[in-house]
Formats: structure tokens, sequence, C-alpha cells
């Protein structure tokens, strides 16, 4: 097991949310929110289509139910082959493609499908997420 | 079509500092601690512009499989006003 903790210095945004740049597939950088109330990582249809994501070819639909509406709604789920935060990567990753309101100019959320394979925690003052393996190393270090 | 040599690089704050409130798409060239440091400028625009950018920024990775990309918003993503929840 890889015993290297990452730390990953995100930035803060209003309300003291922390959003990071991801490596999406290798080739395209993405904001993302850390958001440990989302079970899966999504992202907004304009990532979507930069990363070629055949939207009418979905890898499957999944219900999704959101803190600000009672409805809910299918949204298409895809898998990215690998999604880098720091020096750590994530591959297989399931993401879903959900719209945010325009003026929220970020491009996607960090969901519980990547946290959940560290142990991660939170500084909010420094705007650090720290990413520590789990046993079985589901995540691979780059470094 | 201009070569890849001739867009110009820039650091993102130049970048910010140049074309604020607009969407910029760059080819990173400079990377430090995982953050972007600097890029060349393939386009930017207003919100009305950002499919034409991402449009661009396929075509590029169409010619050059190894390039990498970013296309972000160059003012504050999350405005002052708004709180998320999601």
């Amino acid at each position: 097991m890889n015993e290297q903790v990452d730390r990953v210095q995100c930035a803060r945004h209003p309300g003291g949310v922390l959003v990071t740049v991801a490596r999406l597939n290798r080739k395209v950088l993405a904001r993302l929110l850390v958001d440990t109330g989302a079970a899966i990582t999504v992202v907004v249809p304009r990532t979507a289509a930069r990363l070629g994501l055949p939207l009418d070819k979905p890898h499957r639909m999944m219900v999704i139910g959101t803190a600000h509406t009672a409805r809910t709604s299918p949204i298409p789920i895809f898998k990215l082959d690998c999604l880098q935060i720091g020096d750590v990567e994530v591959t297989n990753l399931e993401v879903g493609v959900v719209d945010f309101p325009s003026r929220l100019r970020i491009d996607g959320a960090l969901g519980i499908n990547f946290l959940a394979r560290f142990r991660p925690t939170f500084e909010f003052d420094t705007a650090r997420l720290i990413l520590r393996p789990l046993s079985g190393d589901l995540g691979r270090s780059l470094s | 079509m201009m070569s890849m040599n001739e867009y110009p690089e820039l650091t993102i704050e130049e970048i910010e500092k140049r074309w604020l409130d607009e969407w910029v798409l760059i080819e990173v060239t400079r990377m430090e601690d995982h953050q972007v440091v600097a890029g060349r400028v393939i386009g930017h625009g207003p919100d009305q512009e950002v499919d034409y950018l991402v449009s661009q920024e396929l075509t590029l990775h169409q010619q050059r499989p190894e390039a990498e990309t970013y296309l972000f918003w160059t003012s504050e993503p999350i405005p002052e006003d708004m709180v998320v929840v999601l």
C-alpha cells in the first residue's frame, strides 16, 4: 500500500466552498467543486462536450435527487478513463451530466464516488483537500 | 490557420487582466504544484461564444491528442451574491 498523503491546494470561493482543478481523461482541465453531498461526480454539459462524450449514448441513466427541487430526474452517466486531482488519479470513474445555473461558471462537482476512494479530510482555513490512501489502493499515486 | 507557435503564451494572471469576465481557452504550457500557470491562448469570448470555444478545443484535440487544454472563466466563477447548495 502506498502511504503517500496528497495535499491538494484548492481555491476558496464565496461561502467557503472549495474548488479544485481536475485533469479529465488526461487532456481536459476543469474546475470542480468539492462536494461531499454529491454521491456521484458530475460535469456540466459544456464539460461533457469538451470531453467528446456522446450525450445521446450514455453508459447508463441514473435518477438523482437534489436539494433545491422536490423533483427527481434521470441523468446520463458516462465512464471517464481517468480523473486526476493533485498527484492522484482514479480510473474508470462514473460521472453524471447535469446543468448548473448559467451564472455558476464551474465545470462540475467532485463527488463521493471519487472522494471515497481515499480517506479525505478538509482544511478549510488553508483551502486544502487531504487525500490519504485506503488499503487496497483504489486510487493511484502518480509520483 | 495560425500555427500553435503563433498563439501568444501568457500567464493566467496576464490572461485574467486582459480578458476579464470572459471565457478563455488555452493550451496549457506550464503547471506548478498542479495549478495552471501559463498557456497559449486559443480563443476567448463571452458566454454566448463558449460553444464555439468548445468546438475549437475539440478540433485542437483531434489535431494534437497530446495537447492539454483549459477553458475557464477569468473572474470569480461563483458570483459574490450567490451561495452554492447543490
